[in-house]
């Protein structure tokens, strides 16, 4: 039986590329179904791609599956997106703002997904708890 | 999924049209088009961004690494018809200069024939030598 409010949406993938672009998809289409905003979307599913991406690069010491988590709910004034991992513990936010003065040729490689992500949402919070990491994304409306 | 359109133009010039995502899951796809493009004979590659609808970081690294790819030759890379939240991905990142971003294609064409023609103006009559 489905106990979930209809505003909600919650899916759990394993920690492979083409698994982690259907999770992806499914959330941005019930986004899509329930009348958010194209701006909000397009900020979802940046936020999405990016922190889900990092995870699979960094998140893990081993080769072994792991099932991710996410959900998204939509809020009355604003979109809430968790991601869970059992990842060792790993906080992105931590990770420098990339130089985005420099020229093309001397730009570092990472940060730059963190840095739009942060610019799209109001919002990005990580917790570490019971062995888990918990990124939590606003967006507002 | 991204459909790429390569047009080869005089002059050296290369419009890439995108259409579609631009992402993790594609722009390995868009980099394999245009690798044989950076070379010494591209002198610029005009993005035509209408039909793209979304951009990550994923993407937005295709662009900077053809951007410098090109500068190394001296060559260039634009970018023409940005949808707005394409436009804010660019600028956040300062992926490419505001001078490099383009309302239309023929906006960056008429830029680009201007540059062309001071290009070949200097080379007919390179400017005198400053007095010592």
């Amino acid at each position: 039986m489905n106990t979930e409010p209809a505003n909600v949406f919650e899916t759990r993938f394993q920690n492979r590329l083409a698994d982690l672009i259907s999770a992806m998809e499914q959330t941005v289409q019930f986004l899509r179904q329930n009348g958010v905003s194209d701006k909000v979307t397009y900020a979802a599913n940046l936020a999405i791609e990016e922190l889900t991406t990092n995870i699979l690069k960094y998140g893990y010491d081993d080769s072994a599956v792991h099932e991710i988590l996410l959900r998204a709910e939509i809020l009355t004034d604003h979109l809430l997106l968790i991601i869970e991992d059992d990842g060792h513990e790993f906080n992105p936010l931590l990770a420098s703002e990339p130089d985005i003065h420099l020229p093309l040729e001397q730009r570092a490689v990472g940060g730059l997904g963190i840095h739009l992500v942060r610019k799209f949402a109001e919002e990005v919070r990580y917790e570490r708890r019971d062995c888990r990491n918990r990124l939590t994304v606003v967006i507002r409306y | 999924m991204l459909e790429i359109t390569v047009e080869n133009h005089p002059d050296g010039r290369v419009r890439v049209a995108l259409k579609g995502r631009l992402d993790t899951q594609t722009y390995a796809q868009c980099e394999e088009r245009i690798r044989p493009l950076l070379t010494a004979t591209t002198r610029v590659l005009l993005f035509d961004m209408a039909g793209v609808d979304y951009l990550s970081s994923m993407g937005l690294r295709v662009l900077m690494k053809t951007a410098a790819a090109l500068g190394s030759h001296g060559g260039r890379c634009v970018l023409a018809r940005l949808q707005p939240p394409i436009r804010k991905v660019i600028e956040i990142a300062n992926a490419l200069p505001k001078e490099a971003v383009f309302a239309s294609v023929e906006e960056a064409d008429r830029y680009l024939d201007h540059i062309q023609r001071q290009a070949r103006q200097e080379a007919q009559n390179p400017p005198k030598p400053l007095r010592q």
